[in-house]
């Protein structure tokens, strides 16, 4: 990859590009949330107004999935979703790295949400209510229903980091290529060896390559973002709501 | 509550293909080490494989469960006004 693209705008010596636009989405999150809460009125307007929207959503969702104590996780649920959601979109500008899509990022916060979901069932349940979660609903099955369980519960962060470091990472590559390709080199033919022909073939193609960029593959890719920012919280959702509903007893 | 959009469906539908791959690989992978540490091979590394592809269906249901149960509860529900 990086033969074919141009290195990050904003590089920090001794520090990965992924932590340091982490640190950027850190930084964009927290000036949102300031002029969103800088002037609360009981009318919102601007920054405050977008925000509650926002956070209304995943209100409305966590009531959806969770039940009615799902409320309580609104904190953990929202702020992975914005942080999402922002690191995603920031892998449209030009030059900008998306922290997602890295893996080490997305481990990071499936881990959180796997020992997190873990923590809320214990607490919930006691360690040895929760534990009856893995043995299944028939006491006879409990010996094959533990390993199952095991390995269920296990692939659970791993798809989830998986998922969404391959949606990013695989639309940066997709831009990159596409851009690579993008008709230039007959026009650099023209420029460099003066042949009218890189110019015929360069041009019209290389306008194709703009409009098919900015008119489908952005809006795909924004599309993906948002979509894989909602299909973690939603999983994350239905992770906790699956450690604190009871135990399937028959 | 605004009706559910079909793409709240699709998105959880989408993680399922993904699910039964890694659940598969993990069991494979945690089944190939037991049996290079007990040298039991290839019997622990069946036996894991066949509890990987379980472990995919398992969460198959799971999200074909909360996906039913969200579609029934689509009933007389308090608006939220947070």
């Amino acid at each position: 990859m990086e033969a074919i693209e141009h290195p990050p705008i904003l590089q920090l010596p001794g520090i990965p590009d992924h932590v340091t636009y982490t640190w950027l989405v850190m930084l964009i999150l927290l000036g949102l949330a300031f002029l969103a809460t800088r002037s609360i009125q009981l009318v919102p307007r601007g920054v405050q107004n977008a925000m509650e929207v926002v956070i209304e959503q995943v209100l409305g969702l966590l009531d959806d999935v969770v039940g009615h104590e799902g409320r309580r996780y609104l904190p953990l649920i929202a702020t992975l979703g914005l942080f999402i959601l922002a690191s995603n979109l920031m892998g449209l500008v030009p030059g900008m790295v998306t922290p997602t899509g890295n893996l080490n990022t997305t481990a990071a916060c499936a881990l959180i949400v796997f020992f997190t979901y873990h923590w809320i069932g214990i607490r919930r349940h006691g360690l040895l209510g929760y534990a009856r979660h893995f043995a299944g609903p028939v006491p006879w099955l409990a010996p094959l229903m533990v390993p199952i369980e095991f390995f269920s519960h296990l692939a659970r962060p791993l798809s989830l980091s998986v998922r969404l470091f391959g949606n990013m990472t695989g639309g940066h590559i997709l831009l990159a290529v596409i851009f690579f390709l993008l008709g230039l080199d007959g026009l650099i033919g023209w420029a460099g060896a003066g042949s009218l022909w890189g110019l015929v073939i360069g041009g019209p193609a290389s306008l194709m390559m703009v409009l098919f960029t900015v008119g489908f593959l952005f809006p795909l890719k924004m599309l993906v973002a948002l979509l894989q920012a909602f299909i973690f919280v939603m999983l994350s959702m239905v992770y906790i709501a699956g450690a604190v509903e009871e135990a399937e007893h028959h | 509550m605004e009706p559910k959009s079909p793409w709240r469906a699709l998105g959880s539908l989408g993680t399922v293909g993904l699910t039964f791959v890694v659940a598969t690989v993990l069991g494979a992978l945690v089944g190939y080490y037991l049996d290079r540490l007990f040298g039991t091979s290839p019997w622990l590394f069946l036996l894991c494989l066949l509890f990987g592809i379980a472990a995919g269906f398992r969460e198959f249901f799971r999200v074909i469960a909360a996906l039913d149960r969200e579609e029934k509860d689509d009933g007389p529900s308090t608006p939220a006004n947070g």
